[in-house]
């Protein structure tokens, strides 16, 4: 009995001196973790910026994680989001500063770009090609080595990649 | 000299037969990893109010006192400034805020934070942090988590309330 008063009152001295508990539940570390791909010049600061998830290959081909003819997210889990700070020309087409989704249709020699104007969706589940703003076409060419995790850079004049197994599409932005 | 010629050979045909992308450098994955939080968090529900993107760096047996001091601007994150954007007017922290993106910096206290939203936008860390680009600072209230958080954390609970979390330190901001 006495030890139980003895504990209570460790514990009430305990909860008066420390901050109130919580048990807010917190996220893990994603396995597809988020990254960003900013291209920027001297001249113009901010041009295009791209947020999305970078799944990694683990054995498994391109093919099977990014069919060709089918609609691919362009990463994982929330969808790709690009927001252009300028007007810009984005694969050759007129694209007004914004932000837009980002999706791709896998092919053998060039693959289809497209950008959405539905925003903070999930994968590729809800794409509707009705929001479409453009569509371009990216040539493919073959990494000289292989990309673990799929990834998004820019050359310092512009030209955006997007790499992934042995796999580099290339398109541009101005 | 033989052996000279050989070497350049090689080069040579290495260069004819490596495509024009060899000198791109695609980079690997960051050891802070980024993420977002969102309210609603339903991922079905595409009708953001706030979204936020931070960076999470993990504790590998620091102390937050060592990573985020307190009474000193921290970037809550790491690489690229933590950015939040709110779709409408919102209360955050009791302040009207407008509806826009912002850049997020704490400075960390014992019993309270000081949660600020700055105009500066994708600054690195915040090194760039300028006072007079303060939009409003607020006070979060600082809890204790009962499991330690090992990587830095952010989350939105059912009532938009904002949480930090990195240790045993929670910090809770209200949003409305």
């Amino acid at each position: 009995m006495k030890k139980n008063i003895l504990v209570i009152a460790v514990f009430a001295i305990a909860v008066l001196f420390s901050n109130e508990t919580t048990a807010q539940k917190f996220g893990g570390l994603d396995k597809s973790p988020a990254d960003i791909a900013m291209y920027r010049t001297k001249a113009d600061g901010p041009i295009m910026k791209v947020i999305y998830s970078r799944p990694q290959l683990k054995g498994r081909t391109l093919e099977s994680l990014a069919p060709s003819g089918k609609v691919w997210r362009m990463g994982a889990n929330e969808s790709t989001e690009v927001t252009f700070y300028k007007d810009v020309t984005f694969g050759g087409k007129s694209v007004k500063a914004g932000s837009y989704t980002m999706f791709a249709i896998p092919g053998k020699s060039e693959w289809t770009i497209m950008l959405s104007k539905s925003l903070h969706t999930w994968g590729s589940g809800s794409y509707k090609d009705s929001n479409d703003v453009v569509r371009v076409t990216a040539k493919v060419s073959k990494a000289d080595k292989t990309i673990e995790a799929f990834s998004i850079a820019y050359s310092k004049t512009g030209d955006v990649y997007f790499g992934w197994g042995n796999t580099v599409v290339t398109t541009s932005v101005k | 000299m033989k052996k000279n010629i050989l070497v350049i050979a090689v080069f040579t045909i290495a260069i004819l037969f490596s495509n024009d992308l060899s000198a791109q450098k695609f980079s690997t994955l960051d050891k802070s990893q980024m993420d977002a939080a969102s309210f609603p968090a339903d991922y079905k529900i595409s009708d953001k109010i706030v979204k936020v993107v931070y960076s999470r760096p993990q504790l590998k047996g620091r102390s937050i006192a060592k990573l985020a001091p307190p009474e000193k601007i921290w970037r809550t994150g790491a690489n690229e400034a933590t950015e939040i954007t709110f779709y409408k007017d919102v209360k955050f922290g009791g302040k009207s805020v407008s509806a826009g993106t912002y850049s997020l910096f704490t400075i960390p206290g014992e019993k309270e934070w000081t949660i600020i939203l700055s105009t500066a936008k994708n600054v690195w860390g915040s090194y760039f942090y300028k006072e007079n680009e303060d939009v409003v600072r607020v006070k979060g209230k600082v809890m204790s988590s009962m499991a330690n958080i090992e990587a830095f954390s952010m989350t939105f609970d059912d009532d938009m309330n904002l949480y930090m979390g990195w240790g045993y330190t929670v910090v809770k901001v209200t949003i409305k």
